[in-house]
């Protein structure tokens, strides 16, 4: 009886770099020598074929496959090695070449074939004696079989346990960093090579493992990671082709997906890198490798967004003292509009519009909690809520925002040298100057955030008026139809659509402190913490472009801003990407936001704008 | 200031055209009635005023309202520094919104003989590419029947254009005639009833393009048109998106107040199969009412885990629902409350 469940060679797919090669030579023969010379060069760097010329092979797994859970005669062994290997099908493989901590494999012993580059499948011979499990194999240190595609023979003191297959190779699905998406890491339509610093980012590896009739699974312990490129690490420089996972952090491991950080321990060289990944699974099989072509490049103060040689941190101040205009409402057919008055009422323009809103009382209730009135609990809500989401979409950033102002000032400059001042500043205020062009928020665009942006100017000769604008909200918001999302959140409270402010029904109080729970405490929950969520969108996409989002261009250039082919709805300056995020979230750099986009759960910085502001990829040169 | 800093991005752009999504023109309509200038214009040049201006020539090729007697062109005025998310684009021919900036123009210092001056509105799809055949552009054709609505055209015949744009194929001018009737009770008003019935058919019908099943969906709400709850609560039989059951929820509670979640939890009693039982959870957190919360809280002790009723508290939004999500259990797990309850 044959062997059962032994992977055959159709199941493994060439690695890429042959398959890239041959291609070319057959359709574009003129090519031949440069694509030879690529291959070479991407051969002796170890990315697609792996191996380095100075690396010799490792074990990294070995797998058994026999008729039934005792070796016999004729069964196989798949030895599974860290690098592209070659042995002569029919050469005798015996304790001169393996090592086994206990048995032998049998007299007879050849190599049958090799089903995949990176591995060697033997029959064993008569006699042949171990245990799947237990049994421990390893390369002789007299090994003249086994061998890399530069002759190197494989050595070593790496021993694996000689597991029983379940007949299928792990497979893996994705390879990327970051978890930045496949459209923005440079596999995409949109093209270009993710550039990341030397050290500090991920490495995220997603796979499956489907042997019959159970899949044992993948180890993640015996994942490969190699580079193309020299490492350094604690333990000295690892050359082109080694694995670099003992150098590496492990974040997570599940049965389907893996993380690890390049600490700052384990530095790669500057330039073009190509990681090469496999992964082996619980019976000793190993998945075809799977690469990523990056580029590394070293921080300069000019690229690195947050550098921390002065400031520890990026803070932003939400500045709240605008009073530069006041506010009247009038009725329009189906809603109601909100008029300017240029001229300031002693009380902040951003203030103004809760009361609008009806967020805020011309009568508030005294002392609800403490001497604290109903407005300042409110208020005292909102803001808190702005904080948090905030600190929600900035997750993982070295970036906070603070309603305190700090040391320091701006005075009339409109940007100072980033480590000259320890703050930013984004005006929360009223409108945007009755442009008439209904804009929400103005910032200015910080290209790698070189320096501490004043977003609080006033209209000048070189700008335009700066912050977020809540008169766009609410006049958008209050405006027909009465079903629109807005409004129903709104139409409660806000005196011109008629509702009665919070702090003008009775119970609104108790309703405040959670005594009164009833419809009406639910509106005024959803209001507060809806109008909390889009203000702090808004506020994160106008501070995400000073300190650098969404440069045009494909990385490294840029972070694929203004590319409407590839990703479409997006404009200069800004990127769409709907396909990343579930119905009902966009991206916070997505050129148009509304309410009901802001104020999904989904909406937040897609994958490569949060890993710039993580400082896990960034652009420029 | 003759500097064309223009870059070579024609192929993109023009590329750009074939993949121009539907959600893009959500405020459209909106820009066409509000701004000062609607044209049909080309850009034809970039210069650089300043180190934080700059100004594009548009060439006029077709004033649609506001343009002045015998103007044949139109300069935008931009700040390339800022977050300003329309700018022209180049050698395209768009649909242009432009908002007199006369004012600005004079704060700058720019030549009054250099103008006249404008800024491009910032309403999402107040800017779209256009097709060579102008006369045929369904987004030129709805923008000519609102300025012809403008200038007087009979209320009845724009109302019957829009309809048939509100139900016809071209996925931008539908959601914003769809849109523009909820806006626009007048205009609504002229609507007859074969035509609600079938914008109201189209609610329950529609299943691939959520934004306009939605914006369906609201127009049939805010006229209170009979069969609204029943054509919404259909439209989750074959919709699970969760911004359509948000919807269906919001949508109850406009039309039933405290009582919005009855008929949400009728069809509950009676839905076997778990992504609609989903969708309707969703849409009974949705409506925000009391009655919601209570019927949520119960669902919520007696399956602890039950991540759609969780889905739901969170729609709901108000502090006890969000409590009843996070409170722990005695085991550490999350818990929704009181153990024996609902046994």
């Amino acid at each position: 009886m044959a062997p059962a469940a032994v992977p055959d060679a159709s199941t493994y797919p060439t690695p890429l770099i042959l398959r890239m090669k041959r291609t070319a030579d057959q359709r574009f023969p003129w090519l031949l020598a440069a694509t030879l010379a690529a291959a070479l060069a991407a051969a002796c760097g170890g990315g697609g074929g792996g191996g380095g010329d100075g690396v010799p092979p490792r074990l990294v797994g070995a797998a058994f496959a026999g008729i039934g859970p005792t070796p016999l005669q004729n069964d196989l062994l798949v030895l599974s090695c860290s690098e592209d290997v070659t042995a002569a099908t029919g050469t005798a493989v015996g304790t001169s070449v393996l090592t086994l901590s206990s048995g032998n494999l049998g007299t007879g012993c050849v190599v049958q074939d090799q089903p995949t580059t990176r591995s060697v499948r033997l029959r064993l011979g008569s006699g042949v004696s171990f245990t799947p499990g237990v049994t421990t194999i390893a390369f002789a240190p007299t090994n003249n079989v086994i061998k890399d595609t530069s002759g190197n023979f494989g050595t070593g003191t790496d021993t694996v346990v000689i597991a029983t297959s379940d007949g299928a190779a792990p497979t893996i699905g994705n390879l990327t960093l970051n978890a930045i998406d496949g459209i923005l890491n440079g596999t995409g339509p949109a093209g270009g090579t993710l550039q990341v610093p030397q050290n500090g980012w991920n490495i995220d590896v997603a796979y499956a493992d489907t042997g019959a009739p159970t899949p044992l699974g993948v180890d993640a312990t015996r994942t490969q990671i190699t580079a193309s490129v020299a490492v350094g690490s604690s333990s000295g420089s690892q050359p082109p082709g080694a694995n670099l996972t003992p150098f590496l952090v492990p974040v997570i491991a599940t049965s389907t997906a893996a993380r690890w950080t390049v600490p700052a321990s384990t530095t790669f060289g500057t330039g073009p890198v190509t990681l090469t990944v496999t992964v082996v699974d619980g019976g000793g099989l190993q998945s075809s490798p799977a690469t990523f072509h990056l580029t590394v490049h070293a921080w300069t103060d000019a690229l690195r967004p947050f550098e921390t040689t002065v400031n520890s941190q990026q803070v932003w101040l939400l500045e709240t003292t605008r009073d530069i205009e006041s506010f009247t409402t009038s009725p329009i057919t189906g809603g109601a509009t909100i008029n300017i008055v240029t001229t300031p009422n002693g009380r902040a323009d951003w203030l103004d519009i809760l009361f609008v809103l009806g967020l805020q009382s011309t009568t508030p209730i005294a002392n609800v909690i403490g001497n604290q009135n109903s407005n300042d609990i409110v208020l005292q809500r909102f803001q808190a809520a702005i904080l948090s989401n905030l600190g929600t979409l900035y997750t993982g950033t070295n970036v906070t925002f603070t309603f305190t102002q700090p040391s320091g000032s701006f005075g009339s400059n409109s940007s100072v040298l980033y480590a000259s001042l320890g703050y930013s500043q984004i005006c929360l205020g009223g409108s945007d100057n009755n442009s008439g062009v209904d804009i929400l928020g103005v910032a200015q665009l910080d290209p790698n955030n070189q320096r501490q942006n004043n977003d609080c100017l006033l209209e000048s000769p070189n700008n335009v008026r700066l912050g977020v604008f809540l008169h766009t909200i609410a006049d958008d918001g209050l405006g027909p139809p009465a079903v629109s999302s807005f409004r129903q959140a709104f139409n409660l409270f806000a005196p011109a659509v008629g509702g009665t402010p919070i702090g003008n029904q009775s119970g609104d109080d108790s309703r405040l402190t959670g005594a009164t729970t009833d419809t009406r405490s639910s509106r005024l929950d959803s209001a507060i913490s809806g109008l909390a969520r889009f203000v702090a969108v808004v506020l994160a996409h106008e501070c995400g472009h000073s300190m650098g989002l969404v440069m045009n261009g494909a990385m490294p250039v840029g972070l694929y801003g203004g590319d409407p082919v590839n990703f479409p709805g997006s404009t200069d300056g800004h990127i769409r990407t709907q396909s990343l995020f579930p119905s009902g979230g966009t991206n916070v750099m997505s050129p148009q936001l509304s309410y009901d986009l802001a104020t999904d759960s989904h909406t937040a910085f897609n994958s490569l704008n949060i890993a710039y502001l993580r400082e896990q990829a960034f652009y420029g040169n | 200031m003759a500097t064309d800093m223009r870059a070579p991005r024609v192929l993109p752009f023009v590329l750009a055209a074939c993949a121009a999504p539907v959600a893009l023109a959500q405020q459209l309509r909106t820009a066409l009635a509000d701004t000062d200038l609607v044209a049909v214009a080309r850009e034809v040049g970039k210069t650089a005023f300043s180190d934080d201006v700059e100004l594009y020539r548009l060439q006029l090729v077709e004033p649609l309202r506001g343009a002045r007697d015998g103007q044949t062109a139109a300069v935008v005025v931009d700040w390339p520094k800022l977050s300003l998310h329309n700018r022209p684009a180049p050698r395209q021919t768009r649909l242009y919104c432009l908002q007199d900036a006369t004012r600005e123009a004079q704060r700058i210092g720019l030549p009054d003989a250099g103008g006249p001056y404008y800024r491009m509105s910032a309403r999402a799809g107040s800017n779209p590419l256009v097709g060579q055949d102008l006369a045929a552009d369904p987004i030129l054709r709805f923008a000519r029947t609102l300025v012809e609505a403008e200038r007087g055209a009979a209320p009845a015949d724009t109302a019957n254009t829009l309809a048939a744009m509100a139900l016809g194929q071209d996925a931008v001018v539908r959601l914003e005639a769809t849109r523009l009737f909820a806006e626009r009770p007048l205009l609504r008003a002229r609507l007859s009833p074969p035509q609600w019935s079938d914008l109201l058919g189209r609610t329950s019908g529609e299943s691939a393009d959520i934004d306009y099943k939605i914006a369906l969906a609201e127009l049939c709400a805010e006229q209170r048109l009979d069969g609204t709850v029943d054509a919404l609560l259909v439209g989750l039989g074959s919709v699970k998106d969760p911004a359509y059951a948000r919807t269906v929820g919001r949508l109850c509670a406009f039309l039933r107040g405290e009582d919005a979640a009855d008929p949400l939890l009728q069809r509950l009693q009676t839905t076997g199969d778990q992504p609609t039982r989903a969708a309707l959870l969703l849409a009974v957190g949705a409506t925000r009412t009391g009655k919601a919360l209570d019927a949520l809280l119960q669902l919520k002790q007696r399956a602890v885990d039950d991540a759609a009723v969780d889905a739901a508290l969170q729609e709901h939004g108000s502090q006890r629902a969000k409590d009843a999500v996070l409170r722990p259990g005695k085991d550490g797990k999350k818990d929704g409350g009181d153990k024996d309850g609902g046994k």
